[in-house]
């Protein structure tokens, strides 16, 4: 308990530096530095470019501040969520400059104090600081200059110098020793990063490494902490939107005076179709946005629920994608011994996070400071200046912790409301949204219809797959210029990124599995270079986007989830078919020593039983027991995983337990193992979530999962299996994402465990038990 | 049909503060009938109250308040507005996830639906009650042992429900844990940690 708070002390720091940090860094008052080494070209491993006003990413200051006293502040543009990563980044301060892990304040994402590192997503965190580039490369940086200048002031070389606890020293002489905060006396740096600088080995780590507790633990469960709900302003009024009652429609008139002389009530506002009320208190506002009298046009229509997938099947105007064309697709399957064919369906599904997206903005005249869930500050800020009107460069945002994230839930939509309802006060407002407005407007995962087609030779072997998937979409995530991607800026009048119809997909020019589209079985062979993972060379993958009638954007593996459950799942369908044990069978058609590793580990650690699918001996009536297992090399180059699962399957309710999960992930070297097992038993629940109970649903209105009871989450405390974790630790490889392997595999993994234990095979997500029955039913 | 509704959850006892329907069902949530009436508590003076406003008299956390209030305020805005508590939380407001759960006459209640005026001189014990970072409550640091968190918006909602609990079942088992703990959500899924915390603090509490 006496572990001093990272997330006070980096509170108290920030109000410390202020808006003076930005002076701090355009100030003189530098530390010349002798040491300069590959500077130019750092900057362009960052890629991209950070926003305009962001501390440059090629100065170590933007990174590292080391004040007189020798404690250390770091800057970083990834944000801690809740899955770890503020630990970790931490832990990598303290290890690359050799200091305790308690001397270093980490700050994260304020665009007045850090650099732009564009969204914390996409499971970049990890690659983005830990390797060559950055944080980690600035921490390097700034300890080798230490030591240089060290070596200055000692007088002895810098070779026999060594740094620990913050205190550079020559181990044969202990009077000769400086301390990091002697040697830059409260200056900076003025240091270009240097992509050269010698990193800590990970055999040699001592900080990082090691299950290191989360430093924002005792806040939290004191209620100390401050998420961006807890913020509050001076004279900070309160705000609820009132959003359309059906999907399209529009604002016809608003009646003010059906809200004249409720108790609080400061304003209406309008614009265009974004409405919204501001209050002196929170209750106030949602009973006055409930009362208040606004006309809407009829909406739009929306297509059948019960009919979408065929839908989106057979929608004209579609944006074609191809990923992998062997050309010779239709060929092979006419020479194949066998044809198998299947099509899995995804439903759209929801971020839900448990508190209902929340922002403080305080609009002052032309400046604005927004206090924000976002995922990335600095595309809010941008983005949140166009809503406004007013410049980028007077606009500040600070993150603060919403709840959950999962991707891209209603943190930029509300802080736009916030800054949209502020503005028309000239206050500081405070809008957390309802559940119903988070959950009926919120970018919703992708629908998925994949259509899997394989040729199998006369062993059962694979060769030539085709996949072919339809998938919905309208926005996204809305930085740097397009606050339209979500539902406030769009009825604020800004457009969503345009659909474009492409119904002839370009031949691809390079190799991209981000989406993991291309199923690991392939060769992946794209301008004469295999970069896929498996072995079969007839291959084809196309993709046709379709508009989405709702608003979509990423969740938690966004597209990887849906393609893998149909990839694993149909690789189970062919190994079955061969009669083949599933691992036994994947491996056949497997290249990627990685990929192998895990899959072997995880069967080793779930004393997988080599044998077909489904499992002999079963009875087909009462309880049934099976497993089935999933791999995926997350994004075509992003962590390795390989799950098993084992479920029960009640054969006459339907109902499906999940009893364990063994989870073998490879992320390269492990910076914290504790933080990386959190997340994945997190990531695997969520899977099991979503698996069986997740789906959006409206009607030919409205969304109609509004709540708790609507749309189906995975209770705290019922039939939790256990899930045992198995980490390779990878210390000679780059480090790579972690947060959403093991959600991608669970719904394959799940699905395959029924099969064996049913001889049952489920191809749509959620897998209810009506759906369960039906498909026990379908066994004949 | 949700696939999560079970036996399990239509027969979550009372000290959720949940009535039973709460669970995966299509029904309106009725305030008036979903909580106990708490006798009001008289008012010494209602001087100058502006309309539909009333003096209200509260006990949190050991400390008492008085209030002018709107008498059918849910208590939650009033604990984290009026009273500026970061523990409780607005979740749904539906009363189904429990992130605004607090403890009143030893009963983990959903404050987001219960109205002010139905709690006045009750005493309510928030998360931020039970005890300190400096001195944490065993159920506090059980969690923090445990490290059984991820984002933590639920946490106030997972550790007044589990205390609630504990409190009058301590040797409680791992299943009947599970049973307690299942009409909250946590959407990160620490469950297995949280629950894990859990047990280890009944052990403690059962000292």
């Amino acid at each position: 308990m006496s572990r001093p708070l990272l997330n006070s002390r980096a509170r108290a720091a920030l109000e410390r530096a202020g808006f003076s940090r930005r002076d701090f860094l355009k100030s003189s008052g530098a530390l010349i530095v002798a040491f300069s080494s590959g500077l130019e070209s750092a900057q362009a491993q960052f890629g991209g470019g950070p926003s305009a006003g962001s501390p440059p990413t090629r100065q170590v200051d933007s990174w590292i501040a080391i004040a007189a006293d020798g404690s250390i502040t770091a800057y970083s543009g990834k944000e801690e969520l809740g899955q770890g990563i503020a630990a970790a980044q931490a832990q990598l301060v303290a290890e690359e400059l050799s200091v305790p892990f308690q001397r270093v304040t980490l700050i994260y994402c304020d665009t007045a104090l850090t650099p732009d590192q564009a969204y914390t997503s996409g499971s970049q965190s990890h690659p983005a600081n830990f390797n060559h580039a950055n944080l980690g490369q600035a921490a390097a940086t700034a300890r080798e200059a230490l030591v240089v200048l060290a070596a200055q002031r000692l007088g002895v070389p810098a070779g026999q110098l060594t740094a620990a606890d913050g205190v550079i020293r020559v181990p044969a002489d202990p009077s000769k020793k400086v301390s990091y905060g002697e040697l830059l006396a409260g200056k900076k740096f003025n240091l270009t990063v240097n992509p050269n600088a010698k990193r800590k080995h990970p055999r040699e780590w001592t900080v990082l490494g090691q299950p290191v507790p989360r430093p924002d633990l005792p806040a939290l469960v004191t209620a100390q902490f401050e998420f961006v709900h807890n913020v509050r302003l001076p004279g900070m009024l309160h705000g609820q939107v009132v959003r359309p009652p059906a999907v399209g429609a529009t604002v016809i008139s608003v009646d003010q005076d059906s809200v004249e002389g409720l108790p609080g009530v400061i304003k209406v506002v309008v614009r265009k179709n974004f409405v919204g009320v501001v209050t002196e208190k929170p209750w106030q506002a949602i009973q006055a946005a409930n009362k208040l009298k606004v006309t809407w046009t009829s909406g739009a229509g929306l297509p059948s629920h019960a009919d979408f997938y065929n839908y989106l099947r057979q929608h004209k105007a579609t944006r074609d994608t191809s990923m992998v064309d062997s050309k010779d697709i239709e060929q092979k399957l006419a020479q194949a011994a066998t044809v198998v064919k299947a099509t899995y369906l995804h439903p759209y599904q929801m971020h839900g996070s448990m508190g209902s997206s929340c922002a403080v903005a305080d609009v002052q005249g032309d400046k604005a400071t927004i206090y924000s869930p976002t995922q990335g500050v600095w595309y809010q800020r941008s983005t949140a200046a166009m809503v406004m009107g007013l410049k980028p460069e007077n606009v500040r945002v600070i993150f603060r912790r919403g709840s959950g994230c999962y991707g891209l839930n209603g943190a930029d939509t509300v802080t736009y409301d916030a800054a949209l309802l502020s503005q028309a006060v000239g206050r500081p407002v405070r809008v957390q949204l309802t559940r119903k407005d988070e959950m009926a407007w919120e970018n919703y995962g992708n629908a998925f219809v994949i259509d899997e087609r394989a040729g199998l030779d006369a062993q059962g072997n694979i060769i030539a797959w085709e996949h072919e998937a339809w998938s919905p979409t309208l926005g996204n995530r809305p930085g740097p210029g397009t606050p339209g991607n979500v539902i406030s800026g769009y009825l604020a009048g800004f457009a969503p990124d345009p659909f474009t119809p492409r119904t002839s997909a370009p031949e691809p020019t390079a190799y991209n599995n981000g989406s993991n589209a291309v199923p690991s079985y392939l060769a992946g062979k794209v301008g004469g270079m295999a970069r896929g993972t498996g072995t079969v060379q007839s291959e084809r993958v196309l993709v046709h986007n379709v508009p989405s009638p709702f608003w979509t954007g990423p969740l938690r593996s966004p597209a990887r989830l849906q393609n893998t459950f149909a990839h694993e799942g149909f690789v189970d369908e062919l190994a079955a078919r061969a009669q083949a044990d599933p691992i036994v069978y994947r491996l056949r058609h497997l290249h990627d020593a990685r990929l192998i590793e895990v899959i072997k580990q995880v069967a080793k650690a779930a004393n997988w039983e080599t044998r077909p699918s489904p499992r002999p001996g079963n009875r087909r009536a009462g309880i049934a027991a099976g497993r089935g297992m999933a791999c995926v090399l997350y994004e075509g180059d992003n962590g390795y995983s390989a799950v098993v699962a084992e479920v029960e399957v009640n054969q006459d309710t339907g109902k499906i337990i999940a009893r364990r999960f063994v989870v073998c992930n490879d992320v390269g070297p492990v910076s914290n193992p504790d933080g990386l097992r959190n997340q994945i038993e997190g990531g695997a629940l969520q899977g099991l979530s979503r698996a069986l109970g997740e789906e959006v649903t409206w009607d030919d209105q409205k969304i109609t999962s509004i709540d708790w009871r609507t749309y189906h989450s995975l209770p705290l405390g019922l039939e939790v299996p256990k899930i045992e974790t198995v980490l390779l630790d990878r210390p000679d490889e780059e480090a790579t994402g972690a947060g959403e392997t093991s959600i991608t595999l669970v719904a394959a993994a799940l699905g395959n465990a029924i099969f064996d234990a049913t001889g049952a095979r489920l191809r749509q997500i959620p897998f209810t038990p009506d759906r369960v029955k039906a498909a026990l039913a379908a066994r004949g | 049909m949700c696939p999560f509704t079970s036996s399990e959850i239509f027969g979550i006892p009372r000290y959720y503060g949940v009535p039973r329907r709460f669970a995966c069902r299509f029904e309106v949530v009725d305030l008036a009938s979903s909580y106990p009436r708490h006798r009001l508590t008289p008012l010494d003076f209602p001087p100058n109250l502006s309309k539909g406003m009333s003096l209200i008299h509260l006990k949190v956390n050991g400390r008492s308040h008085t209030l002018e209030l709107d008498p059918a305020t849910p208590l939650l805005y009033v604990l984290s507005d009026d009273l500026g508590l970061r523990g409780p939380k607005f979740g749904c407001g539906l009363g189904q996830c429990g992130a605004c759960t607090v403890i009143i006459k030893g009963q983990a209640t959903r404050s987001c639906i219960t109205p002010v005026k139905s709690v006045g001189g009750v005493e309510i014990i928030t998360l931020d009650g039970i005890g300190t970072i400096e001195k944490p409550h065993p159920i506090q640091k059980a969690f923090i042992e445990e490290q059984a968190a991820q984002c933590g918006f639920c946490l106030n909602g997972v550790i007044m429900t589990a205390k609630a609990f504990l409190d009058k079942n301590p040797k409680a088992s791992e299943a009947e844990i599970q049973q307690a703990m299942s009409g909250v959500l946590c959407r990160c899924f620490t469950n297995i940690r949280m629950l894990r915390a859990i047990q280890r603090a009944g052990r403690e509490m059962a000292r």
